[in-house]
């Protein structure tokens, strides 16, 4: 285990060193299409209400003229033995190639031998940062209303290693490991997003204290990168005080970077504090630029079907992809659509307490675009 | 128990702020003592870093006031002392029960919390911070009673680390049935004995099958023996997430190390604050009470100059050790007078969102008292 993960260090390295030592990340090694050719991305419409919010999200984008050209793709019915899952290697594949990409709630078939889908995409895209924009959506009112903050959570290690063994009959071992190189990508990516989106403030989120190495490596790499980027402020602030203080004050944060089980438990308390899973935006930011945007609730089999489900979340997640591709002007006229027509009060699906369908609350959002 | 009717009638009655008189005069359960329990008990006291020594004074204080048949031997710990000294520990071993501030543990400072190390050495494995509504203090959220039990020894605070190779390093969290057992064991007796109805088990065993799934085996087990109590569990990012909306849904939660932590302090954070919420710590030997949840226990530079930090966790705290001490009407008359304090809103820190000092503070409650 370990000399797995001092071949993918030295891999890396080794990369490092044959790309360029430019100063741009490698978040941009991408030519955009300009606005008169049509971007490709990768939709995956998942299960039960999938397919229904992604009919909104392409009737959206079609009324805002974005220049996106979906590409679709559904989960198998058989394990692909190339991607040990249900995913096809294709569709794996044309996300590569897109580089972008929207996915719906995907439910996990129950059974052995093939790995989960959520599981899939992440280690075969590399995607090593998930980031959710919280932000209190005027109109619909919950305990909080000033909640304008992003979380940013490293992916792929920390204590959701998988790396777990029992030493003797009743005692445990679970690893937690935290690299250098993983922690220094999250970071550059946490205060490149930070710069792009005119964000004032990076909070580190740790609890160095007591886990004194791991998460000490953690802030140190945070450290190297706050010291790139001195127009931001950065600070280091320990897990008990971010909690206690999100629930009492969340104005007070601004961008907030994590590892990753620190990261799963803010993120979702973030979300129960704008209104819950059903509204919250999601992208997860791989290797080479990858962006895949995602709808983080569940597929909703009992709703699936009944033209009930609120798209709310994946069409901001739309949004956050197309601010992704820097499409500016078309994201914020989405963004503005959906607040607005979700302020008005007038069209609201079910779980935000009215009763319209999905084809009225998406007709409504074309109407004010 | 004498307690909880207490309680009860307390909550009707301290809805009238002025009535807090009238209790002393409308006691109507008895607790009967036995010749030789009113000899003043000592009780080893840690003033700590930061805030700690201003709020350990105002417990002194108080305790002064009511001539409270309690005396504290004071001993000076700080938090970036290599070990905490062995005659802190043999004062505790003597006396059971301790009260302490905080201790500021450097970060990344190569420094061993001493927090933890007292936990350790004296096996305190379960830690306990009740979070609810102080009546008369505006929160967002209502109707919170929460009693959060958490691991104290193992889990992610083993403190075992090591550095793989450069950039690589490792940290092992361990989970033993044996700890796992005693912690659901004692949450469940502690429902048992305060009359809670709801046992809910925090853990994330989908992805940490093998650590947290031992967790809740030992939890699903224990619960089989308190049919009375129900059951049931929550993954830890759902908790955060149903805290922040309904936290009315919870009553005892039994976590893990770690997880407790975080679900402590957010329980904390909604009901009012890390400033009020009492707490401690206890073992099958000796019991170690401070303000219930960590954040802020330290407080920072400003707190500390302009003697702003708010007592009230600590007194309340020190409340749950007299009862601890077996002295209850004295634990009654400080919870009433700390109350009606609350209650009234003149007299409460920055945190509470009023302006007054840690003495005034002080002195109002010592007024309150009967």
């Amino acid at each position: 285990m370990a000399s797995q993960l001092v071949r993918r260090l030295a891999r890396s390295r080794l990369d490092g060193i044959l790309s360029s030592s430019s100063p741009n990340p490698s978040f941009f090694n991408r030519s955009f299409s300009s606005e008169s050719n049509l971007i490709r991305a990768t939709l995956f419409p998942g299960d039960g209400i999938g397919p229904e919010i992604a009919e909104s999200v392409k009737q959206v984008f079609r009324t805002a003229d974005v220049p996106i050209e979906w590409e679709e793709h559904y989960v198998g019915t058989e394990i692909d033995p190339r991607t040990q899952s249900f995913l096809t290697w294709e569709s794996l594949e044309s996300v590569r190639r897109n580089k972008v990409g929207l996915k719906g709630p995907m439910a996990t078939p129950i059974g052995k031998g093939h790995r989960s889908l959520n599981l899939t995409l992440r280690k075969e895209l590399n995607l090593y940062a998930n980031v959710r924009p919280c932000y209190s959506l005027p109109g619909y009112k919950t305990k909080y209303d000033d909640v304008n903050l992003v979380t940013i959570r490293e992916n792929t290690e920390g204590e959701y290693s998988g790396l777990e063994h029992q030493v003797v009959r009743g005692v445990v071992e679970s690893l937690k490991i935290i690299t250098r190189q993983a922690s220094l990508r999250v970071a550059e990516y946490a205060f490149f997003y930070a710069k792009a989106h005119g964000r004032e403030r990076v909070s580190a989120i740790h609890k160095a204290n007591i886990m004194q190495k791991t998460d000490g490596l953690f802030l140190k790499c945070c450290r190297e990168v706050a010291e790139k980027y001195p127009e931001i402020v950065y600070e280091e602030v320990v897990i008990d005080n971010c909690c206690m203080m999100l629930v009492k004050n969340p104005a007070l944060f601004d961008v907030l970077v994590m590892p990753n089980l620190y990261g799963d438990i803010i993120s979702d308390l973030c979300a129960g504090l704008i209104g819950g899973l059903g509204l919250t935006p999601s992208c997860n930011i791989g290797e080479g630029g990858v962006a895949l945007a995602e709808a983080v609730h569940g597929s909703a089999p009992d709703i699936a079907g009944k033209n009930l489900a609120n798209p709310t979340a994946l069409l901001l997640s739309a949004v956050t992809m197309l601010r992704h591709l820097e499409l500016h002007d078309k994201a914020d006229r989405i963004q503005d659509a959906v607040l607005k027509t979700i302020a008005e009060g007038k069209y609201r699906t079910g779980d935000l307490g009215g009763k319209s369908k999905t084809t009225e609350f998406t007709k409504a959002i074309c109407d004010h675009i | 128990m004498s307690h909880r009717s207490f309680s009860i009638l307390k909550r009707v009655i301290t809805h009238h702020p002025n009535s807090s008189h009238l209790l002393s005069f409308q006691r109507s359960v008895t607790y009967m003592p036995r010749p030789g329990d009113g000899a003043p008990r000592p009780v080893t006291l840690i003033p700590g870093d930061g805030i700690g020594p201003l709020v350990t004074g105002a417990v002194e204080q108080v305790m002064e006031a009511m001539h409270a048949p309690v005396h504290f031997e004071k001993y000076e710990v700080h938090g970036n002392m290599k070990q905490v000294p062995q005659e802190v520990l043999d004062s505790i071993r003597k006396n059971k029960v301790c009260l302490k501030g905080g201790l500021r543990t450097p970060v990344g400072g190569g420094v061993s919390s001493l927090n933890v190390q007292l936990r350790k050495e004296l096996d305190l494995y379960a830690s306990l911070v009740n979070c609810f509504n102080l009546p008369g203090l505006p929160t967002r959220h209502e109707n919170v009673d929460i009693v959060v039990i958490r691991e104290n020894t193992e889990g992610e605070y083993s403190g075992l680390e090591h550095e793989v190779v450069p950039g690589v390093v490792e940290s092992l969290k361990v989970i033993t049935k044996f700890c796992s057992e005693r912690i659901a064991k004692y949450a469940f007796e502690y429902a048992y004995l305060n009359s809670r109805k709801k046992v809910t088990a925090v853990h994330k065993a989908n992805i940490m099958k093998l650590a947290d799934g031992l967790f809740l085996e030992s939890c699903r087990e224990v619960a089989t023996k308190y049919p009375g109590i129900k059951f049931n569990e929550i993954i830890v990012d759902n908790c955060c997430m149903q805290l922040v909306s309904k936290p009315e849904q919870f009553d005892v939660m039994v976590t893990p190390n770690l997880y407790g932590n975080l679900v402590a302090n957010t329980a904390a954070g909604i009901a009012g604050g890390t400033g009020v919420m009492p707490g401690g710590n206890v073992g099958a030997d000796y019991a170690v009470f401070e303000q219930g949840a960590s954040a802020g226990n330290v407080g920072n530079t400003n707190l500390v100059e302009q003697k702003r930090a708010n007592p009230i966790a600590l007194l309340l705290s020190s409340a749950m050790m007299l009862r601890h001490l077996q002295f209850p009407s004295f634990a009654d008359r400080l919870e009433t007078a700390i109350k009606f304090v609350i209650a009234e809103g003149k007299y409460r820190t920055k945190d509470l969102g009023g302006d007054s000092t840690t003495q005034q503070v002080v002195d109002a409650v010592i007024a309150a008292l009967d």
